[in-house]
């Protein structure tokens, strides 16, 4: 019997990105997993080269739609730690609460692809009706459903009116009802746990070996997390848990999103009921002649980094560094052993946010020989 | 906490942060190539600079202390061109595509297309 | 026939995913494409309308000409997003240019990201632009 090393991607409808994943089979069961990356590689990095500091805010918010305050936000904090500058506490507030809102919406959005892998259509329904009233809370405020373009340098570009308040609690009113009712059904629900229980484990000294950062750092038992360990914006001034666990499979980390949604949740409350009634300062123009400095924040999905250096008021390097990227290289070595249906879950369950479809090789005799889609059909046909 | 290193003493210094965490590794072109490690020690950051020459640029690698530290090189090495001793895979493409035979496309002699133009505004 | 329920399949060059997720939620019950018959279907054979978003680079040419000649003969292709129309503020070394340099296209949505009612009045007026042709 031959091996075979089968591509998964770039073209796949279930991860919704595109991806390639080179898995080596012996029968059902992988043996070795490599990933190729590049489909979605924009240049980034090159393209912010020259730009002014106001330009490259613009840049930055699109580097992804999900997370898109959080590198606003990152870049933005690079560039108050050069000018020395504290933000008022409005401006922190409502940075907070933006940043908040959006990793409801991030933890969500991946909850119902979760429940799309598993074959579980309904939660994925559900799961995204309860994300639309987050997008209802961010298009009554800032304007826009995706991209909020909400953070400014120096201050804020939205504020909040007369109803609004109101209007923010009684959607999270629903939403903390309706997620704590779906948590049971996660953790209780035997064909979930089937799907789910010991499946991709990372233990903790792994964890950390590998660096990991994020929410699957902390369903290994990791205890890091940005918001405590180096606080920016609000978090200092109110009162949250670290959600840890310790099984660190792929239900701890289903397990830690849906109950950092509740947390949020509560961080949502103590901000409105204890928002300042202090006008947003106005925009400021500034100039900076040479300097660099670097600002991390935490994304849902992990420790996001930034690092610029301007030179005559010009971007001169920007690297940016998002948590997927650092989260990959155990993906490799989580795979092996597995079974190939356990695939999607495993990949899934990290939660990747990036933005070949060639032929399949035949290993034989250790010599390895490129099909063409003809002779791979002739294959079949036997 | 910055500090900086010679490539003799580079390896030394890094198993110095063996217990932290590794947040990324930079590289910036200027008038030498300048690499800089950068480590999470308990919520501060501190990082390790070291200056390579322009031509064939090579430093040891890191990556049987940090695993994740291969993704880093291997990106470096395809956007800058520099050699990383001791990782296995600093030859597979990363993000470029298969078959890229042009210059290392982050190094400042080459412009992209929209700094080019803005810089005609000017 | 394809009027009464164009299926549709997605191709998803380099993105930011904002496009994404708001095609994406057609699907959901607030928007609820499929009371016009629209299903989402993974493979190009069986869909009627190709659906693009994000930029053709160097990586993704080859296999989005693959996957329109995949697709049957009456087909139809929708570019949505800044990004998808002219790139959007990336053109970079690894761009090749807008979708339809490579590809026909018929309609454009533009926005970044467009609102998924956006989205669905495009193809309301894509299935409208059939009205008195055959199949």
């Amino acid at each position: 019997m031959h091996d075979y090393i089968i591509p998964i991607g770039p073209q796949i409808q279930s991860i919704k990105e595109p991806t390639c994943l080179r898995i080596k089979l012996k029968g059902n069961y992988i043996q070795d997993a490599r990933i190729r990356l590049g489909y979605a590689h924009r240049a980034i990095e090159k393209i912010l080269e020259g730009k002014t500091v106001e330009q490259g805010l613009v840049i930055a918010e699109r580097i992804c739609g999900i997370c898109e305050s959080a590198h606003s936000q990152a870049y933005i904090r690079a560039i108050e730690n050069i000018l020395k500058y504290n933000p008022p506490k409005k401006v922190r507030y409502l940075r907070t609460l933006i940043a908040e809102l959006e990793r409801i919406h991030s933890h969500l959005l991946w909850a119902g692809f979760m429940a799309h892998e598993i074959g579980y259509d309904i939660l994925f329904m559900f799961f995204w009706r309860e994300r639309e009233r987050i997008l209802e809370i961010f298009e009554k405020i800032t304007g826009g459903r995706v991209h909020h373009a909400a953070n400014k340098i120096m201050t804020v570009r939205y504020d909040l009116e007369q109803g609004d308040i109101k209007f923010i609690l009684d959607r999270i009113k629903i939403i903390e009802k309706r997620i704590s009712d779906y948590l049971p059904a996660y953790r209780k629900n035997n064909i979930i746990r089937a799907r789910l229980v010991n499946v991709g484990t990372i233990a903790r000294q792994d964890a950390k070996r590998f660096c990991l950062v994020g929410p699957v750092a902390r369903a290994s038992g990791i205890s890091d997390d940005i918001r405590k360990a180096d606080p920016y914006a609000a978090y200092k001034d109110v009162d949250f848990n670290v959600i840890i666990e310790d099984r660190g499979d792929a239900l701890s980390r289903t397990s830690v999103r849906l109950r950092e949604v509740l947390e949020s949740a509560n961080i949502i409350r103590q901000l409105l009921a204890s928002m300042p009634e202090e006008k947003i300062p106005a925009y400021k123009k500034f100039s900076i002649k040479s300097a660099e400095a670097c600002g991390r924040v935490e994304a849902p999905r992990g420790e996001n980094f930034h690092f610029i250096k301007i030179r005559n008021n010009v971007i001169g390097r920007a690297r940016i560094r998002t948590p997927t990227y650092n989260n990959l290289t155990v993906l490799e070595q989580l795979l092996v052993g597995m079974e190939i249906g356990d695939t999607p879950v495993v990949l899934d369950s990290l939660d990747p946010c990036f933005g070949c479809m060639e032929r399949v090789m035949m290993v034989k005799n250790n010599r390895t020989q490129i099909l063409s889609e003809k002779q791979f059909r002739r294959k079949c046909r036997v | 906490m910055e500090k900086k290193v010679s490539l003799k003493s580079f390896l030394d210094e890094i198993r110095r942060f063996r217990k932290a965490r590794l947040i990324t590794i930079t590289c910036i072109d200027e008038k030498k190539f300048r690499l800089i490690y950068q480590f999470d020690e308990r919520g501060k950051i501190s990082s390790l600079t070291i200056l390579l020459p322009k031509k064939k640029p090579f430093v040891g690698s890191i990556s049987d202390i940090f695993p994740t530290a291969q993704l880093y090189e291997r990106e470096i090495h395809d956007f800058f061109g520099i050699e990383f001793k001791g990782n296995t895979r600093l030859h597979e493409k990363i993000f470029l595509p298969e078959g890229w035979k042009k210059k290392p496309p982050m190094l400042k002699d080459l412009r992209s297309a929209t700094t080019a133009k803005y810089q005609e505004m000017i | 026939m394809i009027k009464k329920s164009p299926w549709i399949c997605w191709f998803g060059g380099a993105s930011c995913n904002g496009c994404n997720i708001e095609l994406l939620a057609l699907f959901t019950p607030r928007y609820d494409i499929e009371r016009f018959g629209c299903l989402w279907k993974s493979s190009a054979r069986h869909a009627d309308i190709l659906i693009v978003t994000g930029i053709v680079n160097k990586q993704n040419k080859k296999r989005l000409l693959r996957i329109y000649n995949q697709m049957a003969k009456k087909k139809y292709v929708i570019a949505i997003g800044s990004c998808a129309i002219n790139c959007g503020p990336f053109k970079a070394y690894n761009t090749v240019g807008a979708v339809d340099k490579i590809i026909p296209v018929d309609i454009y949505v533009p926005g970044c990201p467009p609102r998924p009612e956006a989205i669905i009045d495009a193809i309301i007026k894509l299935l409208g632009e059939l009205d008195g042709k055959k199949g």
